[in-house]
């Protein structure tokens, strides 16, 4: 195997744990709902325990990771560089936010900062799969769109919220399956659970 | 990384555990890697990681193998000079 190859298939595992985008997804579009007031989440306590419900599914997942596929501590260099990448996304996401909602632009500021978010984290760590830049670029176009300027902007924030939650559910689809091509189907016969050898 | 598992290093070397674990004895015993056994919710697990050495002996490793890459991308009567 190639240095490089070696390399970024190690430091990408960590964000191919796909499933993790699942619960955080529900939860976008669980937030939507509870915006709407829709049947049980009109109640604000029904949206904390779909938070802690999210948490402890995040956990769950984690450990399923642990168990088949390892874990493994990426380099003070690859974490130095996540550290960057969210803070310069954060920072990308609520300039997006306040430019839009300063100007009245007719865009949906939700979707677009959160599709500018992942691409641009992606982009600085990983760098960007083609579903990504699929999904997300969808996503940040459907935003940038100047055709939300008929609706009230709490609409237009939970259909952002939606648009958003749905993009992370498929994304995280497509990164467990490009986990599972990458590292091995999770029932691989020959790895030991006990983890104890060497 | 700075360290890995083995189900982890399983996983992206492709070696079956008797190999890889008898790979890594090698590595432990030359001290370029340390393996810790521990517990992770009551189950055992074993953890890898490069020791100063085991960096430094990559790195020329690498370094040698991608002098050998170049060296054989050049013409025969080059490589003879």
């Amino acid at each position: 195997m190639e240095r490089k190859t070696l390399e970024s298939t190690a430091a990408s595992y960590s964000y191919l744990r796909g499933l993790l985008w699942i619960p955080l997804g529900i939860l976008l579009i669980v937030a939507a709902l509870g915006n709407w007031e829709w049947g049980p989440l009109r109640h604000a306590w029904v949206f904390v325990a779909c938070v802690l419900a999210a948490g402890a599914a995040g956990l769950a997942i984690t450990r399923y990771y642990g168990e088949h596929y390892g874990r493994v501590t990426p380099s003070s260099r690859q974490q130095v560089r996540a550290a960057a990448a969210t803070i310069i996304g954060v920072a990308l996401m609520f300039g997006v936010e306040f430019l839009a909602r300063s100007l009245d632009l007719p865009v949906n500021p939700t979707a677009a900062s959160f599709a500018l978010f992942v691409l641009t984290y992606y982009a600085l760590t990983v760098g960007l799969r083609a579903h990504h830049t699929i999904i997300w670029g969808s996503v940040l176009v459907t935003g940038l769109l100047p055709a939300w300027g008929g609706l009230a902007l709490s609409a237009t924030d939970n259909i952002g919220l939606v648009i958003a939650g749905v993009a992370a559910i498929v994304t995280g689809i497509f990164d467990h399956r490009l986990l599972v091509r990458t590292f091995g189907s999770p029932q691989d016969p020959d790895l030991e659970s006990g983890n104890a050898r060497a | 990384m700075t360290d890995a598992d083995f189900v982890f290093l399983q996983r992206t070397t492709g070696l079956t555990k008797g190999n890889l674990s008898s790979h890594l004895t090698k590595l432990e015993d030359a001290g370029l890697v340390a393996i810790e056994k521990r517990f992770i919710r009551k189950k055992p697990n074993t953890n890898i990681a490069l020791t100063a050495l085991g960096k430094k002996r990559i790195a020329k490793h690498w370094e040698q193998l991608e002098h050998l890459k170049q060296l054989s991308g050049k013409p025969v009567q080059e490589k003879i000079r």
